[in-house]
Protein backbone atom coordinates (compact mmCIF):
# COMPACT_ATOMS: atom_id res chain seq x y z
CA UNK A 1 0.00 0.00 0.00
CA UNK A 2 2.78 2.33 1.05
CA UNK A 3 4.64 1.82 -2.19
CA UNK A 4 1.42 2.37 -4.12
CA UNK A 5 0.89 5.61 -2.13
CA UNK A 6 4.42 6.83 -2.88
CA UNK A 7 3.94 5.91 -6.49
CA UNK A 8 0.62 7.82 -6.51
CA UNK A 9 2.22 10.94 -4.98
CA UNK A 10 5.14 10.80 -7.45
CA UNK A 11 2.74 10.39 -10.32
CA UNK A 12 0.65 13.34 -9.15
CA UNK A 13 3.77 15.50 -8.76
CA UNK A 14 4.85 14.56 -12.27
CA UNK A 15 1.43 15.37 -13.70
CA UNK A 16 1.37 18.65 -11.79
CA UNK A 17 4.79 19.67 -13.09
CA UNK A 18 3.76 18.76 -16.66
CA UNK A 19 0.64 20.89 -16.23
CA UNK A 20 2.68 23.79 -14.83
CA UNK A 21 5.19 23.61 -17.68
CA UNK A 22 2.37 23.44 -20.25
CA UNK A 23 0.67 26.44 -18.64
CA UNK A 24 3.94 28.39 -18.62
CA UNK A 25 4.53 27.56 -22.28
CA UNK A 26 0.99 28.54 -23.19
CA UNK A 27 1.39 31.83 -21.36
CA UNK A 28 4.67 32.39 -23.17
CA UNK A 29 3.13 31.69 -26.56
CA UNK A 30 0.10 33.88 -26.00
CA UNK A 31 0.13 37.13 -27.89
CA UNK A 32 0.60 40.32 -25.94
CA UNK A 33 -2.36 42.54 -25.15
CA UNK A 34 -3.92 43.63 -28.40
CA UNK A 35 -3.96 47.24 -29.49
CA UNK A 36 -7.13 49.00 -28.45
CA UNK A 37 -9.50 49.90 -31.29
CA UNK A 38 -9.11 53.60 -30.51
CA UNK A 39 -5.27 53.57 -30.64
CA UNK A 40 -5.26 55.65 -33.81
CA UNK A 41 -7.51 58.32 -32.32
CA UNK A 42 -5.43 58.52 -29.13
CA UNK A 43 -2.31 59.29 -31.20
CA UNK A 44 -3.93 60.82 -34.27
CA UNK A 45 -1.99 64.10 -34.35
CA UNK A 46 1.42 62.43 -34.00
CA UNK A 47 0.57 59.77 -36.59
CA UNK A 48 -0.67 62.30 -39.15
CA UNK A 49 2.42 64.48 -38.57
CA UNK A 50 4.71 61.50 -39.22
CA UNK A 51 2.81 60.56 -42.37
CA UNK A 52 3.06 64.13 -43.70
CA UNK A 53 6.74 64.40 -42.85
CA UNK A 54 7.40 61.09 -44.59
CA UNK A 55 5.42 62.20 -47.67
CA UNK A 56 7.60 65.32 -47.83
CA UNK A 57 10.78 63.25 -47.49
CA UNK A 58 9.78 60.85 -50.27
CA UNK A 59 8.40 63.42 -52.71
CA UNK A 60 11.46 63.07 -54.98
CA UNK A 61 12.83 59.62 -54.20
CA UNK A 62 11.76 56.67 -52.08
CA UNK A 63 13.25 55.70 -48.74
CA UNK A 64 12.14 53.18 -46.14
CA UNK A 65 13.00 53.77 -42.49
CA UNK A 66 12.71 51.67 -39.38
CA UNK A 67 14.21 50.55 -36.10
CA UNK A 68 15.69 47.09 -35.72
CA UNK A 69 15.92 46.98 -31.92
CA UNK A 70 13.58 47.32 -28.97
CA UNK A 71 15.39 50.39 -27.63
CA UNK A 72 14.89 52.31 -30.90
CA UNK A 73 18.61 53.03 -31.27
CA UNK A 74 19.48 51.17 -34.47
CA UNK A 75 18.05 52.53 -37.69
CA UNK A 76 17.48 50.45 -40.80
CA UNK A 77 17.28 52.39 -44.00
CA UNK A 78 16.51 51.28 -47.55
CA UNK A 79 17.27 53.87 -50.21
CA UNK A 80 15.99 53.14 -53.69
CA UNK A 81 17.51 54.41 -56.90
CA UNK A 82 16.49 53.33 -60.41
CA UNK A 83 19.00 50.52 -60.52
CA UNK A 84 19.82 49.51 -56.96
CA UNK A 85 18.43 49.37 -53.43
CA UNK A 86 20.93 50.36 -50.73
CA UNK A 87 20.30 48.83 -47.30
CA UNK A 88 22.24 50.21 -44.34
CA UNK A 89 22.00 49.97 -40.56
CA UNK A 90 23.20 52.82 -38.38
CA UNK A 91 23.19 53.89 -34.79
CA UNK A 92 20.75 56.82 -34.59
CA UNK A 93 23.43 59.00 -32.96
CA UNK A 94 26.12 58.07 -35.51
CA UNK A 95 27.09 61.25 -37.47
CA UNK A 96 27.89 59.18 -40.56
CA UNK A 97 24.15 58.38 -40.86
CA UNK A 98 23.29 62.01 -41.72
CA UNK A 99 26.25 62.13 -44.12
CA UNK A 100 24.99 59.03 -45.92
CA UNK A 101 21.49 60.47 -46.24
CA UNK A 102 22.89 63.67 -47.72
CA UNK A 103 25.14 61.68 -50.07
CA UNK A 104 22.08 59.88 -51.49
CA UNK A 105 20.18 63.16 -51.92
CA UNK A 106 17.81 63.06 -48.93
CA UNK A 107 17.13 65.90 -46.52
CA UNK A 108 19.04 64.64 -43.47
CA UNK A 109 17.43 67.13 -41.03
CA UNK A 110 13.88 66.11 -42.03
CA UNK A 111 14.87 62.47 -41.84
CA UNK A 112 16.39 62.77 -38.35
CA UNK A 113 13.37 64.70 -37.10
CA UNK A 114 11.06 62.06 -38.59
CA UNK A 115 12.98 59.28 -36.84
CA UNK A 116 12.74 61.11 -33.48
CA UNK A 117 8.98 61.51 -33.99
CA UNK A 118 8.69 57.83 -34.91
CA UNK A 119 10.63 56.84 -31.79
CA UNK A 120 8.29 58.95 -29.62
CA UNK A 121 5.23 56.86 -30.57
CA UNK A 122 7.15 53.54 -31.00
CA UNK A 123 6.66 53.60 -34.73
CA UNK A 124 9.04 50.89 -35.88
CA UNK A 125 8.77 51.05 -39.69
CA UNK A 126 7.54 53.32 -42.47
CA UNK A 127 7.70 52.81 -46.22
CA UNK A 128 5.80 53.19 -49.49
CA UNK A 129 4.15 50.11 -50.99
CA UNK A 130 2.81 49.73 -54.49
CA UNK A 131 -0.65 48.26 -54.99
CA UNK A 132 -2.68 47.71 -58.12
CA UNK A 133 -6.24 48.66 -59.00
CA UNK A 134 -7.36 47.41 -62.41
CA UNK A 135 -3.69 46.71 -63.22
CA UNK A 136 -2.85 50.36 -62.53
CA UNK A 137 -0.03 51.05 -60.06
CA UNK A 138 -0.62 53.24 -57.02
CA UNK A 139 1.36 53.93 -53.86
CA UNK A 140 0.27 53.75 -50.24
CA UNK A 141 2.15 54.63 -47.06
CA UNK A 142 2.71 51.68 -44.72
CA UNK A 143 3.39 52.42 -41.04
CA UNK A 144 4.02 49.93 -38.19
CA UNK A 145 3.76 50.74 -34.51
CA UNK A 146 5.19 48.35 -31.98
CA UNK A 147 3.11 47.06 -29.09
CA UNK A 148 5.03 47.61 -25.87
CA UNK A 149 2.74 45.55 -23.66
CA UNK A 150 3.74 41.88 -23.76
CA UNK A 151 2.74 39.13 -21.36
CA UNK A 152 6.15 37.42 -21.41
CA UNK A 153 9.55 37.95 -23.05
CA UNK A 154 8.84 34.99 -25.34
CA UNK A 155 5.39 36.02 -26.47
CA UNK A 156 5.35 36.99 -30.16
CA UNK A 157 5.54 40.66 -31.07
CA UNK A 158 2.45 42.41 -32.42
CA UNK A 159 2.41 45.50 -34.59
CA UNK A 160 -0.34 48.01 -35.21
CA UNK A 161 -0.20 48.56 -38.97
CA UNK A 162 -1.63 51.64 -40.63
CA UNK A 163 -2.02 52.17 -44.37
CA UNK A 164 -2.62 55.61 -45.87
CA UNK A 165 -4.17 55.98 -49.34
CA UNK A 166 -4.38 58.98 -51.63
CA UNK A 167 -7.92 58.13 -52.72
CA UNK A 168 -10.98 57.18 -50.62
CA UNK A 169 -11.31 53.39 -50.28
CA UNK A 170 -14.29 51.02 -50.27
CA UNK A 171 -15.37 49.10 -47.17
CA UNK A 172 -18.07 46.59 -46.30
CA UNK A 173 -20.58 46.98 -43.45
CA UNK A 174 -18.01 45.55 -40.98
CA UNK A 175 -15.37 48.07 -42.04
CA UNK A 176 -13.28 45.54 -44.02
CA UNK A 177 -11.19 47.17 -46.78
CA UNK A 178 -12.49 46.01 -50.16
CA UNK A 179 -11.03 45.66 -53.61
CA UNK A 180 -12.26 48.34 -55.99
CA UNK A 181 -12.92 45.91 -58.80
CA UNK A 182 -15.08 43.56 -56.82
CA UNK A 183 -16.82 45.28 -53.94
CA UNK A 184 -17.31 42.02 -51.99
CA UNK A 185 -13.65 40.94 -52.06
CA UNK A 186 -11.35 42.02 -49.21
CA UNK A 187 -8.19 43.77 -50.41
CA UNK A 188 -5.14 42.30 -48.72
CA UNK A 189 -1.89 44.11 -48.02
CA UNK A 190 1.03 41.85 -47.08
CA UNK A 191 -1.52 39.03 -46.93
CA UNK A 192 -3.47 40.77 -44.13
CA UNK A 193 -7.07 42.02 -44.08
CA UNK A 194 -7.37 45.70 -43.17
CA UNK A 195 -10.14 47.64 -41.42
CA UNK A 196 -11.50 51.14 -41.72
CA UNK A 197 -10.31 54.06 -39.62
CA UNK A 198 -11.53 56.66 -42.06
CA UNK A 199 -12.05 56.73 -45.82
CA UNK A 200 -8.31 56.97 -46.57
CA UNK A 201 -6.73 55.23 -43.57
CA UNK A 202 -6.97 51.54 -42.57
CA UNK A 203 -5.44 49.39 -39.86
CA UNK A 204 -4.68 45.85 -38.88
CA UNK A 205 -2.73 44.04 -36.15
CA UNK A 206 0.09 41.88 -37.50
CA UNK A 207 2.96 39.68 -36.37
CA UNK A 208 5.27 41.36 -38.92
CA UNK A 209 6.22 45.03 -39.05
CA UNK A 210 6.73 44.98 -42.85
CA UNK B 1 63.73 32.40 -74.65
CA UNK B 2 64.19 31.97 -70.88
CA UNK B 3 61.69 30.24 -68.59
CA UNK B 4 60.33 33.50 -67.05
CA UNK B 5 59.77 34.96 -70.53
CA UNK B 6 57.97 31.79 -71.63
CA UNK B 7 55.81 31.88 -68.50
CA UNK B 8 54.98 35.53 -69.14
CA UNK B 9 54.12 34.71 -72.76
CA UNK B 10 51.83 31.85 -71.64
CA UNK B 11 50.07 34.13 -69.11
CA UNK B 12 49.48 36.81 -71.75
CA UNK B 13 48.14 34.22 -74.19
CA UNK B 14 45.75 32.81 -71.56
CA UNK B 15 44.59 36.30 -70.61
CA UNK B 16 43.92 37.18 -74.26
CA UNK B 17 41.98 33.95 -74.76
CA UNK B 18 39.95 34.60 -71.58
CA UNK B 19 39.20 38.22 -72.61
CA UNK B 20 38.22 37.11 -76.12
CA UNK B 21 35.88 34.43 -74.72
CA UNK B 22 34.29 36.89 -72.29
CA UNK B 23 33.83 39.45 -75.08
CA UNK B 24 32.28 36.85 -77.40
CA UNK B 25 29.98 35.64 -74.63
CA UNK B 26 28.84 39.20 -73.85
CA UNK B 27 28.37 39.93 -77.57
CA UNK B 28 26.33 36.76 -77.99
CA UNK B 29 24.09 37.73 -75.08
CA UNK B 30 23.50 41.17 -76.59
CA UNK B 31 22.71 39.58 -79.91
CA UNK B 32 20.28 37.14 -78.28
CA UNK B 33 18.60 40.02 -76.47
CA UNK B 34 18.12 41.93 -79.72
CA UNK B 35 16.77 38.78 -81.40
CA UNK B 36 14.39 38.25 -78.48
CA UNK B 37 13.10 41.83 -78.74
CA UNK B 38 12.78 41.53 -82.54
CA UNK B 39 10.76 38.33 -82.13
CA UNK B 40 8.48 40.03 -79.61
CA UNK B 41 8.00 43.04 -81.88
CA UNK B 42 6.84 40.72 -84.67
CA UNK B 43 4.49 38.77 -82.40
CA UNK B 44 0.79 39.43 -81.89
CA UNK B 45 -1.18 37.29 -79.49
CA UNK B 46 -4.87 36.53 -79.16
CA UNK B 47 -6.58 35.14 -76.06
CA UNK B 48 -5.23 31.67 -75.27
CA UNK B 49 -7.53 28.69 -74.80
CA UNK B 50 -4.97 27.21 -72.41
CA UNK B 51 -4.45 30.26 -70.18
CA UNK B 52 -7.99 31.59 -69.78
CA UNK B 53 -7.11 34.39 -67.37
CA UNK B 54 -3.89 35.61 -68.95
CA UNK B 55 -4.21 38.91 -70.74
CA UNK B 56 -2.30 38.66 -74.09
CA UNK B 57 -1.31 42.35 -74.06
CA UNK B 58 0.00 42.22 -70.49
CA UNK B 59 1.74 38.93 -71.29
CA UNK B 60 3.61 40.43 -74.26
CA UNK B 61 4.43 43.67 -72.43
CA UNK B 62 5.80 41.63 -69.51
CA UNK B 63 7.97 39.48 -71.82
CA UNK B 64 9.36 42.59 -73.49
CA UNK B 65 10.15 44.26 -70.17
CA UNK B 66 11.83 41.05 -68.92
CA UNK B 67 13.96 40.74 -72.05
CA UNK B 68 15.00 44.39 -71.81
CA UNK B 69 15.54 44.51 -68.04
CA UNK B 70 15.76 41.09 -66.35
CA UNK B 71 16.52 42.81 -63.04
CA UNK B 72 12.83 43.72 -62.62
CA UNK B 73 11.56 40.12 -62.69
CA UNK B 74 9.42 40.13 -59.57
CA UNK B 75 8.27 37.16 -57.47
CA UNK B 76 5.57 38.92 -55.45
CA UNK B 77 5.41 39.98 -51.82
CA UNK B 78 4.26 36.81 -50.06
CA UNK B 79 4.63 33.95 -52.55
CA UNK B 80 7.20 31.15 -52.39
CA UNK B 81 8.33 31.89 -55.95
CA UNK B 82 11.80 33.27 -55.07
CA UNK B 83 13.66 30.12 -56.23
CA UNK B 84 11.88 30.14 -59.60
CA UNK B 85 12.55 33.87 -59.92
CA UNK B 86 16.30 33.32 -59.36
CA UNK B 87 16.30 30.67 -62.12
CA UNK B 88 14.26 32.97 -64.41
CA UNK B 89 16.59 35.89 -63.81
CA UNK B 90 19.66 33.91 -64.88
CA UNK B 91 17.77 32.44 -67.83
CA UNK B 92 16.88 35.97 -68.97
CA UNK B 93 20.45 37.13 -68.55
CA UNK B 94 21.97 34.16 -70.39
CA UNK B 95 19.38 33.20 -72.99
CA UNK B 96 16.66 35.84 -73.50
CA UNK B 97 15.78 34.46 -76.94
CA UNK B 98 15.34 30.93 -75.60
CA UNK B 99 13.22 32.30 -72.74
CA UNK B 100 10.96 34.27 -75.11
CA UNK B 101 10.51 31.32 -77.49
CA UNK B 102 9.73 29.03 -74.54
CA UNK B 103 7.18 31.45 -73.10
CA UNK B 104 5.47 32.06 -76.43
CA UNK B 105 5.16 28.31 -77.06
CA UNK B 106 3.84 27.82 -73.55
CA UNK B 107 1.21 30.49 -74.13
CA UNK B 108 0.15 29.27 -77.57
CA UNK B 109 0.21 25.51 -76.96
CA UNK B 110 -0.20 25.14 -73.19
CA UNK B 111 3.11 23.22 -73.12
CA UNK B 112 6.67 23.85 -74.27
CA UNK B 113 10.17 22.42 -74.29
CA UNK B 114 13.28 24.12 -72.99
CA UNK B 115 16.69 22.40 -73.03
CA UNK B 116 15.08 19.05 -73.89
CA UNK B 117 12.73 19.21 -70.89
CA UNK B 118 9.02 19.23 -71.64
CA UNK B 119 6.87 21.45 -69.39
CA UNK B 120 3.15 20.73 -69.42
CA UNK B 121 1.42 22.63 -66.59
CA UNK B 122 -1.77 21.18 -65.18
CA UNK B 123 -5.21 22.70 -65.77
CA UNK B 124 -5.36 24.03 -62.18
CA UNK B 125 -2.30 26.25 -62.56
CA UNK B 126 -3.22 27.29 -66.11
CA UNK B 127 -6.54 28.49 -64.74
CA UNK B 128 -4.91 30.43 -61.88
CA UNK B 129 -2.13 32.19 -63.82
CA UNK B 130 -3.24 35.76 -64.50
CA UNK B 131 -5.44 35.95 -61.40
CA UNK B 132 -2.83 36.66 -58.73
CA UNK B 133 -3.84 39.61 -56.57
CA UNK B 134 -2.26 41.78 -53.88
CA UNK B 135 1.30 40.70 -54.67
CA UNK B 136 2.53 44.08 -55.90
CA UNK B 137 3.73 44.26 -59.48
CA UNK B 138 3.21 40.52 -59.96
CA UNK B 139 -0.54 41.33 -60.19
CA UNK B 140 -0.06 42.63 -63.72
CA UNK B 141 2.99 40.57 -64.75
CA UNK B 142 1.02 37.81 -66.43
CA UNK B 143 4.07 36.24 -68.12
CA UNK B 144 5.88 35.95 -64.78
CA UNK B 145 2.84 34.28 -63.27
CA UNK B 146 2.82 31.75 -66.15
CA UNK B 147 6.57 31.10 -65.73
CA UNK B 148 6.51 30.68 -61.93
CA UNK B 149 3.41 28.49 -61.93
CA UNK B 150 4.84 26.29 -64.69
CA UNK B 151 8.12 25.69 -62.84
CA UNK B 152 6.40 25.17 -59.49
CA UNK B 153 4.03 22.66 -61.08
CA UNK B 154 6.83 20.78 -62.87
CA UNK B 155 9.58 20.50 -60.24
CA UNK B 156 8.85 18.72 -56.98
CA UNK B 157 10.95 18.15 -53.87
CA UNK B 158 10.28 16.61 -50.48
CA UNK B 159 8.86 19.89 -49.19
CA UNK B 160 6.04 19.58 -51.73
CA UNK B 161 5.06 16.00 -50.83
CA UNK B 162 2.05 17.01 -48.73
CA UNK B 163 0.84 19.51 -51.31
CA UNK B 164 1.58 17.97 -54.68
CA UNK B 165 -1.50 19.31 -56.45
CA UNK B 166 -2.28 22.97 -56.84
CA UNK B 167 -5.25 24.52 -55.02
CA UNK B 168 -6.13 28.19 -54.64
CA UNK B 169 -3.48 30.26 -52.76
CA UNK B 170 -1.01 27.36 -52.52
CA UNK B 171 1.65 29.58 -54.10
CA UNK B 172 1.91 31.07 -50.60
CA UNK B 173 2.62 27.71 -48.99
CA UNK B 174 4.46 24.42 -49.29
CA UNK B 175 3.18 23.66 -52.81
CA UNK B 176 5.61 26.27 -54.16
CA UNK B 177 8.45 25.74 -51.64
CA UNK B 178 11.89 24.87 -52.99
CA UNK B 179 14.48 22.83 -51.12
CA UNK B 180 18.15 23.07 -52.11
CA UNK B 181 18.28 19.84 -54.10
CA UNK B 182 15.20 20.79 -56.14
CA UNK B 183 16.70 24.23 -56.76
CA UNK B 184 19.90 22.66 -58.10
CA UNK B 185 17.88 20.33 -60.33
CA UNK B 186 16.08 23.34 -61.80
CA UNK B 187 19.37 25.18 -62.35
CA UNK B 188 20.93 22.17 -64.11
CA UNK B 189 17.90 21.75 -66.36
CA UNK B 190 17.44 25.40 -67.26
CA UNK B 191 21.07 26.58 -67.39
CA UNK B 192 22.48 23.51 -69.19
CA UNK B 193 25.76 23.85 -67.39
CA UNK B 194 27.61 22.19 -64.53
CA UNK B 195 26.17 23.23 -61.17
CA UNK B 196 28.08 22.61 -57.96
CA UNK B 197 26.73 23.07 -54.47
CA UNK B 198 27.64 23.07 -50.82
CA UNK B 199 25.16 23.20 -47.96
CA UNK B 200 22.01 21.57 -46.65
CA UNK B 201 18.40 22.46 -46.00
CA UNK B 202 18.83 22.54 -42.22
CA UNK B 203 22.56 22.95 -41.57
CA UNK B 204 24.43 26.21 -42.08
CA UNK B 205 27.43 26.45 -44.37
CA UNK B 206 30.60 26.23 -42.31
CA UNK B 207 33.54 27.36 -44.37
CA UNK B 208 36.70 29.25 -43.58
CA UNK B 209 37.44 32.33 -45.69
CA UNK B 210 33.84 32.43 -46.92
CA UNK B 211 34.17 35.81 -48.63
CA UNK B 212 37.28 34.73 -50.59
CA UNK B 213 35.60 31.49 -51.55
CA UNK B 214 32.48 33.30 -52.85
CA UNK B 215 34.65 35.78 -54.77
CA UNK B 216 36.43 32.86 -56.50
CA UNK B 217 33.13 31.24 -57.41
CA UNK B 218 31.90 34.51 -58.93
CA UNK B 219 34.90 34.47 -61.28
CA UNK B 220 33.74 31.16 -62.77
CA UNK B 221 30.03 31.78 -63.18
CA UNK B 222 26.78 32.59 -61.40
CA UNK B 223 26.46 32.15 -57.65
CA UNK B 224 23.18 31.49 -55.82
CA UNK B 225 22.74 31.79 -52.07
CA UNK B 226 20.19 29.84 -50.06
CA UNK B 227 19.64 31.81 -46.90
CA UNK B 228 17.58 32.62 -43.85
CA UNK B 229 15.81 35.77 -44.96
CA UNK B 230 14.59 36.64 -41.49
CA UNK B 231 18.17 37.71 -40.71
CA UNK B 232 18.80 39.55 -43.97
CA UNK B 233 15.35 41.13 -44.07
CA UNK B 234 14.09 41.33 -40.52
CA UNK B 235 10.30 41.46 -40.19
CA UNK B 236 9.78 41.26 -36.42
CA UNK B 237 11.63 41.76 -33.15
CA UNK B 238 10.94 38.32 -31.69
CA UNK B 239 13.68 36.88 -29.49
CA UNK B 240 12.96 33.32 -30.66
CA UNK B 241 13.86 32.99 -34.32
CA UNK B 242 13.46 30.19 -36.83
CA UNK B 243 16.81 28.87 -37.95
CA UNK B 244 15.79 27.70 -41.39
CA UNK B 245 16.57 28.90 -44.90
CA UNK B 246 13.64 30.52 -46.66
CA UNK B 247 15.01 32.45 -49.61
CA UNK B 248 17.19 32.33 -52.74
CA UNK B 249 19.19 35.26 -54.10
CA UNK B 250 21.71 35.64 -56.92
CA UNK B 251 25.02 36.98 -55.65
CA UNK B 252 26.53 39.72 -57.83
CA UNK B 253 29.54 40.75 -55.76
CA UNK B 254 30.97 40.45 -52.26
CA UNK B 255 33.80 42.25 -50.50
CA UNK B 256 35.09 42.70 -46.96
CA UNK B 257 36.64 45.72 -45.32
CA UNK B 258 37.37 46.14 -41.61
CA UNK B 259 35.06 43.25 -40.73
CA UNK B 260 32.14 44.72 -42.69
CA UNK B 261 30.94 42.57 -45.58
CA UNK B 262 29.30 44.33 -48.52
CA UNK B 263 27.00 42.07 -50.51
CA UNK B 264 25.38 42.99 -53.79
CA UNK B 265 22.71 40.52 -54.81
CA UNK B 266 19.69 40.20 -57.02
CA UNK B 267 16.61 39.56 -54.93
CA UNK B 268 13.42 39.10 -57.00
CA UNK B 269 12.81 42.55 -58.43
CA UNK B 270 15.78 44.50 -57.12
CA UNK B 271 19.53 44.57 -57.04
CA UNK B 272 20.34 45.19 -53.41
CA UNK B 273 23.53 46.37 -51.75
CA UNK B 274 23.65 45.34 -48.11
CA UNK B 275 26.30 45.56 -45.42
CA UNK B 276 26.48 42.87 -42.75
CA UNK B 277 29.08 41.46 -40.38
CA UNK B 278 30.79 38.07 -40.59
CA UNK B 279 28.62 36.62 -37.80
CA UNK B 280 25.44 37.53 -39.66
CA UNK B 281 26.76 36.04 -42.91
CA UNK B 282 27.65 32.81 -41.14
CA UNK B 283 24.28 32.54 -39.46
CA UNK B 284 22.17 33.26 -42.53
CA UNK B 285 23.88 31.10 -45.14
CA UNK B 286 22.61 27.52 -45.63
CA UNK B 287 23.58 26.77 -49.21
CA UNK B 288 25.76 27.96 -52.08
CA UNK B 289 25.13 26.79 -55.64
CA UNK B 290 27.35 27.96 -58.47
CA UNK B 291 27.78 27.36 -62.15
CA UNK B 292 31.17 26.64 -63.68
CA UNK B 293 30.34 28.10 -67.08
CA UNK B 294 33.50 30.16 -67.60
CA UNK B 295 36.03 27.51 -66.61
Amino acid sequence: MASAGVYGTDNMAKQLSILLIAAALLAGCRAGRQFPGNYYFQHEQAIIAIEKQYAQLTSKRLISLGFTDGAFRHVLTEMKTDSIRYVYEFNLSDPSFADTLTKYGYNAATCMSLLQNMKAIKCTWINKLDYYTDKEAKLLTFMSIRNNVRTSPFSPEKYFILTFYQQPQYYDENGVLLDRRNLRRARKINNEIFYRINEKVCYTVSAKFR
Amino acid sequence: MGIPTRLLFCCLLCWNLFAATAQTSSGLRLNKKQQALALLNQTTLTASTFWQNVNPELFLANLKRNAEQPVFLYAGRNTNFCGYAAVGYILLEQDPLGYVQFMLNLYKHGEATYASVRYKPTAAVRKTAGTILYEGELDRNDADQVFFFTLADHYKGYLNLLHLNYKRDRELGLWAATNLSKFNRMLRAMMQTEIRCIGYDLVRVKQKHLVDSLQKKLLHGDVFLYLNNSILRKKNHNKVKKHIPTHYVVLKSISEENGVITLTYWDAGFTTLRQIDQKALNSLLFGISWSVRNR
